[in-house]
């Protein structure tokens, strides 16, 4: 049973929500409180899993309540269902909330996006995790990548075109850029999974006051010792980004599944980064034990956090309200096998492309994943197989003129 | 001495008469100068070129009668009237129509000069051409108007948004609990027609009694319907809310990169009172269209504008046939330029009047209809503000489309 606890200053919009969410009584266990005082008594005494907060409220505001709560009770997923959606209260309800919803919200879209993020809840066990990736504002980026990005924005002539490149090499960046394009503030009917339409779509002002003043990026400031396998990380995840999107190309997915499949794969790792990022020592040390084969990386995983780095990676995701197949091609890229879904998807393009990327290349960061071909054989796409491989070999060589030509390209 | 023949004291007065006469020709101001009787005596190089009126034209006739084709005679007439009878008199926007043919507008002072060697005393009138400072004025008190318009949107459709919230949790569970209980419902009939032998007399007849005066049959067929419409109700007034709430932009000031489909759904919502009546609207878009960069809300207010004059232009011919028209919005883009036409099947802009149509202050509409404003504020944003283009193609009879182009790297060398 999740445990729901639901904030307004009006009883009648909390009236309304105990009703049209009769239904959904069997699986979620809800509260409905009438002030922030109240909710942070009730917090006080029992755990609960969501808070979904209103904005304006006399004494204390939602803004205030979720910083109170992310402080106290730090993972929880917390929700902002607002009437209010003018751009200064998001930035001020940015830092502390996962998901922003709009009133009037669709009782039946409201019921998708909590329990989209409870999807990947019950695979993280260890509440230290939990707590942790609750907590977390922000994923670190590459250095140069961040300073990129800095140097464009506060160009005289930055665009929107460049600034949107630059984010989709990053997938801390992206991901952060994703879930802020789709809260319900922009009043967008779509999801949006292309960070370079996401950076058109809030707007070049606020992009840049996103980063220069509420600091929604932030870059890796490590050990050098971490830094190595944080470049490697890097270079592994553009480059199954890169031939993800190849993959699903030539399956002639449609242009959805196609940049879908880029974002995968540019993120499917973010779990590694954020372990990376935040238990910088026990996760370096974990990677350096990789050295049998028979012992996967996602077993040590298990026995070290009670989870792998997949199921890290999906949670964050899944709570900061990325669309659903992002979430699916996180949390099963290296066992496609375990997901329901028996269609090619950016999970499939992702799997594959990881699968073929890691065996070429080796790293400190990676370990062969083994291309489940009975996955794709359930797909019937397994006849393809080749024809990837040999897409990756263009990937390679495409990459290499292009690195030769782009000085500002950060591998160089 | 060569100037003999005139006495000296005529000489320098002629000398310094002509002195006078070339700095008041060079004032950019009408400089009128009257006798007690209000006939005029003097008028200056400006005064002819703003009124369109020559001097000798001018000179011996009355203000209200010297050629100058005033839009309002009584107006003038007045302020004739004033001066010479409390020696003093002010107008601050006379309107008339220069040579051109353009409407300008002249903001007119009378004062009465009592000694005014050599001549006679009488009166100096002055007149400044205020037309432009007027359209800025009313551009400026425009924008303020919106700007009030976005702040107050905001904090209505907070309100609004907070019932819609409960009206339509409520709906949704009313939508649920009549469907459960209907299902219901139907189980005990069946359970009363298997028992219904065992059911005493007096309870069927009840029971009968009240199924038809509760008339279960309409109930069970509306509820669903009543629920759906009421449902629909809502989704209205939300998409209402949310239009109105994009469409004034309280962000304005700078410039963002706009999805232009989407701002013009926006506003043919917004602007549904004005068309509805008469025109059905089609929007054909570009879906390839990218974001452009731009004043949000000056651009929708300049759609709105083309939307309003489309259906103005509609109405005067549906009032003759009876049938409704149509406006069609397009899209399309190439990679310098998106552009936006707007077209109607209306009357048609005719020929004598084409090159006015983006004047400040020209309409055809009659007073109180518009301002005059709606097309010279499109321009004005269009030319000024986004370095773009506006321009129409009308034929009389068949209808008029406006074409506006924006340009896709603003900021790009290449255009400027």
């Amino acid at each position: 049973m999740q445990k729901l606890l639901f904030v307004d200053d009006e009883p009648m919009v909390l009236q309304g929500l105990r009703r049209s969410l009769h239904s959904m009584s069997h699986e979620w266990d809800m509260t409905f409180v009438e002030s922030g005082d109240a909710a942070l008594q009730v917090l006080d005494h029992e755990p609960f899993d969501v808070i979904i907060t209103d904005m304006r409220m006399p004494k204390m505001d939602g803004a205030q309540l979720l910083e109170e709560v992310k402080r106290r009770h730090p993972g929880m997923v917390r929700m902002v269902l607002s009437g209010q959606s003018s751009r200064e209260a998001v930035l001020r309800s940015l830092s502390p909330t996962h998901q922003y919803m709009s009133k009037p919200c669709d009782p039946q879209d409201l019921r998708t996006k909590v329990a989209q993020a409870f999807a990947m809840r019950d695979l993280l066990e260890n509440p230290r995790l939990k707590a942790l990736i609750s907590g977390l504002k922000s994923i670190p980026s590459l250095p140069a990548v961040y300073d990129e990005l800095m140097e464009e924005l506060q160009s005289e002539d930055s665009s929107t075109a460049r600034v949107g490149t630059i984010i989709s090499k990053d997938a801390g960046m992206t991901a952060k850029i994703l879930q802020i394009a789709n809260s319900a503030f922009l009043g967008l009917r779509h999801h949006i999974s292309n960070p370079a339409q996401a950076v058109c779509m809030i707007g070049m002002d606020m992009v840049r006051a996103l980063v220069v003043s509420v600091n929604v990026f932030s870059q890796f400031e490590g050990k050098s010792s971490v830094s190595s396998r944080w470049q490697d990380l890097w270079e592994h995840s553009l480059a199954v980004a890169g031939l993800a999107k190849r993959i699903a190309a030539s399956q002639k997915a449609v242009k959805v599944i196609v940049e879908d499949s880029f974002t995968a794969g540019l993120l499917h790792d973010i779990g590694k980064i954020i372990l990376l990022a935040e238990v910088a020592d026990e996760y370096a040390a974990l990677l350096d034990s990789l050295v049998d084969p028979s012992v996967s990386l996602a077993d040590l995983e298990r026995e070290k956090f009670g989870c792998t780095h997949a199921d890290v990676g999906a949670y964050l995701i899944g709570i900061w309200g990325l669309p659903h197949s992002l979430t699916q091609a996180v949390g099963f890229h290296d066992r496609p096998g375990l997901c329901v879904e028996n269609r090619f998807s950016p999970l499939t393009a992702t799997h594959a492309a990881d699968a073929i990327v890691s065996e070429k290349h080796r790293s400190a960061t990676t370990q062969d994943i083994a291309l489940d071909r009975a996955y794709l054989d359930k797909l019937g796409v397994a006849e393809h197989e080749a024809e990837w491989r040999e897409l990756y070999e263009e990937e390679i060589k495409q990459n290499a003129r292009e690195v030769g030509h782009d000085r500002k390209n950060p591998v160089c | 001495m060569w100037a003999g023949a005139m006495p000296i004291d005529k000489l320098v007065r002629e000398r310094s008469e002509r002195a006078t006469d070339l700095l008041l020709d060079v004032v950019p101001m009408a400089i009128i100068a009257t006798g007690c009787d209000g006939m005029i005596t003097h008028w200056n190089q400006t005064a002819a070129i703003i009124f369109g009126v020559h001097k000798e034209d001018a000179v011996g006739r009355r203000l209200s009668d010297c050629g100058v084709q005033w839009v309002d005679r009584a107006q003038i007439l007045r302020f004739e009237k004033n001066m010479l009878e409390t020696r003093h008199a002010s107008e601050d926007d006379a309107a008339f129509l220069n040579a051109d043919q353009d409407k300008r507008l002249v903001g007119l002072t009378a004062r009465f000069i009592a000694v005014s060697q050599p001549q006679t005393p009488g009166y100096i009138i002055t007149g400044a051409d205020v037309t432009d400072r007027r359209a800025m004025q009313v551009q400026a008190s425009h924008t303020q108007k919106m700007e009030a318009i976005g702040q107050l949107s905001a904090g209505i459709a907070h309100e609004i948004n907070t019932p819609t919230q409960y009206v339509s949790d409520n709906l949704s569970f009313l939508n649920e609990g009549w469907s459960s209980t209907h299902a219901l419902m139907v189980l005990y009939r069946k359970a009363l027609e298997a028992a219904s032998e065992s059911i005493p007399e007096k309870l069927r007849a009840e029971l009968k009694q009240a199924e038809e005066k509760f008339d279960f049959e309409f109930i069970s067929a509306e509820m669903p319907k009543a629920i759906e419409q009421a449902n629909d109700g809502v989704r209205r007034v939300a998409k209402i809310v949310r239009a109105m709430k994009e469409f004034s932009h309280p962000d304005a000031a700078e410039k963002s990169t706009v999805d232009i489909n989407r701002a013009i759904e926006t506003t043919v919502t917004v602007a549904r009172n004005e068309w509805k009546y008469v025109a059905e609207v089609k929007t054909e878009f570009d879906e390839k269209l990218p974001p452009v960069p731009c004043y949000a809300g000056e651009l929708n207010q300049v759609i709105l504008n083309l939307i309003i004059n489309a259906a103005h232009a509609i109405k005067d011919v549906v009032r003759e046939s009876g049938q409704k028209g149509l406006i069609t919005v397009r899209t399309s883009n190439n990679e310098d330029f998106a552009e936006i036409s707007i077209s109607d099947t209306g009357t048609g802009i005719p020929e004598a009047i084409r090159s006015r149509v983006f004047d400040p202050f020209f309409t055809t509409k009659e007073v109180g209809k518009g301002t005059g404003q709606g097309l010279a504020l499109a321009h004005s944003v269009i030319r000024k503000k986004h370095r773009g283009k506006i321009w129409f193609e009308s034929e009389v009879g068949k209808g008029t489309t406006f074409f506006v182009q924006l340009p896709m790297h603003p900021d790009s060398p290449a255009e400027n």
